[in-house]
């Protein structure tokens, strides 16, 4: 079925849409951090900002490669494939190949920014989404691995992952404690010192000292965050779906308003949610 | 969901679940649900900044200079948001930023009168929520030259 307005939301209909919206993220995430010239960026930082984690620490030598004044060139041709590759991927061009070396890229890209003080991956989701829609049709459906509806199902599951598994992550390290104990209102409280900057122009940017001086206030939101990520699976029953996702609207305004941290890099992924109806 | 789709499923997810019960971050983008350990609420860096005309150290809330140093706002980041053990590792982690930091300033914003920096290490008191105040700072570095 198409609407009025030439949205295909069969399968694959959205699933072409999640694609193009995804990767015109990456492009704009690509200048969002690196301004769009990703040498220039990797030039800038020095050496002894980089922190890796995990399987990261066997980049340095990559890492040094890449900073090596001889050899910048390679960053620049990162660079420039970078770009290049994911505007193949807005336009489904050659998609099985240039879908793998966004992927690839993507990797060495962020990666590489993450390892470097290793803070606000809020971009993770696009990447961890690629991973799944590399697998998926291109222009045509033959020789892909999940059909359109199955690569929908499995991106909604990273999508509710990236609630739950924060909510069972507090959990772990915290227990109840991270609501009972009134984190949120130290966390305000520590942001509004270390971010006074950042924070200072925002909108509402004062209604952070309202909140911190309302330990009830904050002790609820508290609970109320814990549990809505919690609880977050729900949003995979038809009829909560629409709630949910508003919630996750203002969860995310709120996280925005109050602490700084943007979570925008979601939003492309909202196609996603719009009903599937069945191919022609 | 086709038996390929399943499989696909558990190779997808198995990574980040490692990653929460092991607790430890091992690929980066992977590991986004570890924002929330709760050392979180003890440690915070802050930079201030002393000019030739004053004595007393104040936060630097210049956005503009900030947001021109890229990097430092990651660094601070690995602090605020890295693991106990890079957090802990205070002093040499403050100086190196620090240094650094200098540096940046001097090359990025050589039209501020600032003359030098500190990190501090905010430690946070969880038994005195008084709203925003600094009263309970521990300076963990020494005073760093800005170079001219």
């Amino acid at each position: 079925m198409r609407l009025n307005f030439t949205i295909d939301t069969s399968s694959e209909g959205l699933f072409n849409l999640t694609r193009i919206s995804v990767y015109s993220a990456v492009l704009f995430s690509f200048f969002f951090f690196f301004r769009g010239d990703f040498a220039g960026w990797l030039d800038l930082v020095p050496l002894s900002a980089w922190t890796p984690v995990g399987v990261t620490r066997w980049l340095l030598p990559l890492v040094e490669l890449l900073k090596s004044p001889s050899t910048t060139w390679i960053a620049h041709v990162i660079g420039l494939a970078f770009l290049i590759s994911t505007g193949a991927c807005i336009v489904g061009w050659k998609w099985r190949f240039t879908s793998m070396l966004t992927l690839l890229l993507s990797l060495v890209v962020f990666g590489l920014k993450n390892s470097f003080g290793h803070a606000f991956r809020s971009e993770s989701i696009l990447i961890l989404a690629q991973f799944l829609m590399i697998l998926g049709p291109g222009r045509h459906t033959a020789g892909s691995v999940l059909n359109a509806r199955e690569t929908l199902f499995l991106l909604r599951l990273l999508w509710v992952s990236m609630f739950f598994l924060s909510a069972l992550n507090k959990l772990r390290f915290s227990g109840w404690d991270w609501a009972a104990d009134n984190f949120l209102q130290d966390y305000l409280l520590a942001n509004q010192i270390t971010r006074a900057g950042t924070l200072a122009d925002r909108p509402f940017a004062e209604f952070a000292h309202v909140m911190i001086a309302q330990p009830i206030a904050t002790l609820a939101i508290g609970y109320f965050v814990l549990l809505f990520e919690l609880l977050y699976p729900l949003i995979l029953i038809k009829r909560l779906k629409i709630p949910i996702l508003v919630g996750t609207l203002f969860f995310q305004l709120a996280t925005f308003t109050l602490l700084g941290v943007n979570f925008l890099f979601y939003v492309p992924l909202l196609p996603i949610w719009l009903k599937e109806t069945p191919s022609k | 969901m086709s038996k390929r789709g399943k499989t696909v499923a558990a190779l997808f997810f198995t990574p980040l679940v490692i990653s929460l019960i092991i607790g430890e971050e091992f690929w980066p983008i992977t590991s986004f649900p570890m924002y929330s350990k709760p050392y979180q609420r003890f440690v915070w860096p802050s930079v201030q900044v002393r000019t030739s005309e004053s004595s007393s150290w104040t936060p630097m809330l210049d956005e503009e200079c900030y947001g021109r140093l890229g990097y430092v706002r990651y660094h601070f980041s690995a602090l605020r948001f890295g693991t106990k053990k890079r957090a802990g590792a205070g002093a040499d982690a403050l100086t190196d930023l620090t240094t650094s930091l200098a540096k940046e300033i001097a090359r990025t914003c050589p039209d501020r009168n600032w003359v030098s920096l500190k990190v501090v290490l905010l430690q946070h008191d969880v038994r005195t929520k008084q709203g925003p105040t600094t009263e309970f700072v521990r300076d963990l570095t020494a005073e760093v030259p800005i170079a001219p």
